[in-house]
Parts: C-alpha cells; structure tokens; sequence
C-alpha cells in the first residue's frame, strides 16, 4: 500500500497533512482499499468544532458505512464538497482529490499520537 | 473466518483479489479487484459469473415427489410441465415465508428444489418432517452440486460456445442437461438479476473437481469469442437482484412477512388450473390475507437528499411519524440512484414524499415506481 512520507497516520486509517496550523484530513489507501467502491461521503458542517476519537463524518461504501474518526481537535474551516459529486476520488487518489476536510487545529500535540509512515504501514501490515 | 464453509473456487476468488467475507456461514467475496459497481455494469452490458455454490439443492424422489413438494410450495408444482422450473415460496401455517425456492421438475418423480444457503437447514428439515405422509424421499444435494450463474447480454452466446446443445431453444425457466468441460450439469435458464442467462447446477461427485475447469473454461472461451466477462461478488449480486425488485431472503422475505406483504402475489397459487383450492401449507392463512386484504405492502423509495438508506433505517413522513423499516437499500448503479425497499402502509402512493432515518438524520425520499430497472 502506498503511505506517503510526509503524512501523519491514525490507527482509524485517516490520515492528516499538516501544513502550519491547518490539518488537511482524508481516509488511507489502506482504508479505501479495504472499503471498496466509496458511494458516498457525509460531510462535516463548516465551523464544527471536533475533538479526537470524535466521529465527525461517514463515509459509505457498496460495503458498510464507516466513520471518520477525528485524529486532530479543531474548528472545520473547509470540505471537499466536490466529494458530493465525485465519491469515487477517495478510491482512485486517497491522499489527493479525495481530500474529506481541513481543520483549524486547537493542539498541536494531538499531533504526537499519530504514526508515521513508517509505522503505519506496520500497523496495517499486521492489521 | 476458520469455521466457514468454502467453496470448490475459493483458491481463485483469492488469487483474483477477491475481498472474502462471511455470507450465510460461507467465505465468499464480497467484490474483486476493480469493486462491485464495475461488476454490476459488467453484468448489465455483457456477462457476468457468479459463484454461488453456498446455494442448496434438494432432491425429491418417488411416485408421489410432485405432490410433496406441490403440498410445501405456494405454487402450483403439479402443472409444471417436465423440464420446466418454477419460482415459489415455503410458507409455515400461519402464511409467513420460511424460503423463496426455485424448483425444477426434472421427472414425473424426480423434482429439484434450490434452496437459499442461509435456510439450508431449515428447509431440509421442514421437507423430512412432511415427507413422512408422501411415498417420497429427500435428499440433500447441495455438497454434491456445485452452482454457477451466467447473467447479463452476453451469457447465452457465452455457454452456447461451451455446449453443444442450442441454449436459445431452452425456454425461460425450462432446463436441460447438458456436457461441460467433461463434466455434467443442469442448465436452467434462471437467474437473479433481470438479465438473460442461465444457472447451472455442477455435478462434482462423479467427476472431480469438474466446477474449477468450467469455472476457467468458461472465462477462456469468453477471451477467444471478445466477450468481456467479469466474476461478480455478493456486492454486485446484491444491487443485481434490488433493481429489478427481486426478494433477499432474510431482507424482502421473513418469518415476520407474507407474500403479499411482499408483492409476491403472482407466486401463490391459491387455486390450481381447474379453479379448486389449493392445500400447500400456509393456504389456509393466505387465503384469509387475501381476503381481508393486507396493511402494509413493499415499496421502494430513491433518495431525494444524498445519502445511503440501509437495512435498519426507518422511514418517517414529515411529522416523524415511523412508517415502516427499511429493508434493503444500497446505491443502486444502472438506475443511478440511491434507494431502498421499505414495508409500508397500503395506500401509500408512488410520488409521496417521505424521508429515511438515516442513523438520526431525516433525509428526503419519494415513492418510486417499482422496479426501478427492468433489463
């Protein structure tokens, strides 16, 4: 599976691109992998505030439903609601157009929980 | 998943990306590699092959075959011409549904009831108990039967290829035995997802492993004839059977519903060719539903809002009223849309808009016209 260096890793298969004070958040080719053909994505309401563990969004799947656990706490500045028309990009580029929200985050040492590549991919490995 | 049964094609499923998962005490894939959207379009635009080995055959034999099964099966078995298959439903006494069954009558003593794997069990057991009363034996054949469908446009130029009888000649629902790859089977042409094609029943006692050189063939065949043949999953099987309104046992159909409940009128013969009354099990019942009428009937309903309405959802009108549970509801390809089947009261009228209870969220939906793809 394809787990990109620069992206942090939660064990609810999400991962987060960090780019100052803003987490970009979608779901790992692990998970999308392993979900099957994504239908559809229930997105977070700009504003919302999250806090880790917190189911903030589901993504739905010709399988199951699954929620999108929050990795990071923060306020939702923005969702990728080209998702609405086009579930799919969380199947066929899961660390690029299928991009599920950003957030504003409130701790930064959220951060410190999560895996790197590395270790996500032994994570999965044994999953 | 080590306590699950597996199937003569399990290795291939496997070896072709196949997501295996437990169905009904079986480990089948859910999709393969490309997932099960594409498979369903593979399936309405040329042909697709389904394992569906988990299914179970009973064998009914002796001189009085056909009135057991006539006595268990709302519909009327006797007239089923020889060779022919018909669709039916085991109703306990009180008229709800035990199975929804297809049954070939192969000979005048010698019928073929296909049974749903999860009811396997159920359906052996309730045949040995009645036939008790009938000069009639019961065997099940389902490990001695291996089980594959061929469906979509494509299929019967597909096994017309493989065999050497004229398979366009074989009625819809009629059968034949046919040579396969050295092995023998029974071809009927049956299906369950609205598409041309046939079912066939693999006999592997007598020749090995006869179903994984046809299962093989048959995909070589399709590549030399530039046939796009694709192996569908329980995913696609599913969103296959839920356009064209075909029941799921467990689903559409249960100990808690009725046939007419389930708009399966047209599958219970009440009365038989002469006009007398019919005595299968459960007639008694249905004939009082009948008269008296039901009070709630199937109904599908495509999504206004986005959303995915599933098992365990409810619909509400705009009061939040509960109208009935959702049954099945998946998104469903060819129609484009979101939907589901959902029981609710008689007089509900296609157009009405309601909503799903989506895990809390009320999402808007409207009455359809049932089904909603007819191939």
């Amino acid at each position: 599976m394809n787990n990109p260096e620069d992206l942090k890793y939660s064990n609810d298969h999400e991962w987060v691109r960090v780019d100052g004070n803003v987490a970009t958040i979608g779901i790992t080719d692990y998970a999308q992998d392993s979900l099957g053909d994504v239908v559809y994505v229930e997105l977070p309401d700009v504003g919302a505030t999250t806090s880790v563990g917190e189911a903030i969004s589901e993504v739905e799947s010709t399988k199951s439903v699954s929620d999108i656990v929050a990795p990071v706490s923060g306020a939702v500045t923005e969702v990728n609601s080209a998702l609405d028309d086009d579930p799919g990009a969380l199947n066929s580029d899961p660390y690029g157009d299928g991009w599920i929200y950003k957030v504003e985050m409130s701790n930064a040492g959220d951060l410190d929980a999560l895996m790197d590549a590395e270790a996500y991919g032994a994570f999965t490995a044994d999953a | 998943m080590s306590n699950l049964k597996r199937t003569a094609l399990f290795d291939w499923h496997v070896a072709n990306g196949g997501r295996m998962v437990d169905f009904a005490g079986w480990e089948l894939p859910v999709f393969y590699e490309t997932g099960a959207i594409e498979e369903h379009h593979a399936t309405r635009n040329s042909v697709g092959l389904f394992d569906i080995d988990h299914m179970g055959q009973l064998d009914v034999t002796g001189p009085e075959a056909t009135a057991l099964v006539d006595r268990l099966v709302t519909s009327d078995i006797e007239t089923t011409p020889i060779g022919g298959a018909k669709y039916g439903l085991l109703c306990h006494d009180d008229g709800t549904v035990i199975d929804d069954v297809i049954t070939y009558r192969l000979a005048e003593d010698h019928l073929m009831v296909v049974v749903n794997a999860s009811n396997r069990e159920t359906d052996a057991a309730w045949f040995a108990q009645h036939s008790a009363d009938f000069e009639a034996t019961v065997t099940d054949r389902s490990d001695e039967l291996a089980m594959i469908a061929v469906q979509g446009p494509n299929a019967v130029a597909l096994i017309d290829a493989v065999t050497t009888i004229d398979v366009s000649a074989v009625d819809r629902f009629g059968s034949a035995r046919i040579e396969l790859f050295g092995t023998t089977a029974l071809l009927g042409r049956t299906g369950y997802t609205g598409e041309d094609g046939v079912e066939l029943y693999i006999e592997t006692s007598t020749t090995g492993i006869g179903v994984v050189e046809a299962w093989n063939g048959l995909f070589d065949r399709a590549d030399e004839l530039g046939i796009a043949a694709h192996a569908i999953g329980l995913g696609a099987r599913d969103s296959l059977r839920f356009e064209p309104g075909y029941p799921l046992y467990g689903h559409e159909l249960s100990r808690e519903i009725n046939p007419f409940e389930a708009r399966l009128s047209w599958a219970v013969d009440l009365t038989n060719e002469a006009g007398e009354d019919r005595d299968f099990i459960g007639a008694i019942a249905l004939r009082r539903v009948k008269d008296v009428g039901v009070t709630r009937r199937l109904e599908t309903l495509t999504m206004i809002d986005k959303g995915v309405p599933r098992e365990g959802s409810t619909v509400v009108d705009a009061d939040g009223n509960e109208l009935g549970p959702v049954v099945s509801g998946m998104f469903a390809p060819t129609a484009d849309v979101f939907a589901c089947n959902a029981f609710l009261p008689v007089g509900t009228e296609v157009g009405t808009e309601l909503a799903v209870a989506i895990r809390g969220k009320h999402k808007a939906a409207a009455v359809t016209k049932r089904p909603l793809h007819r191939p």
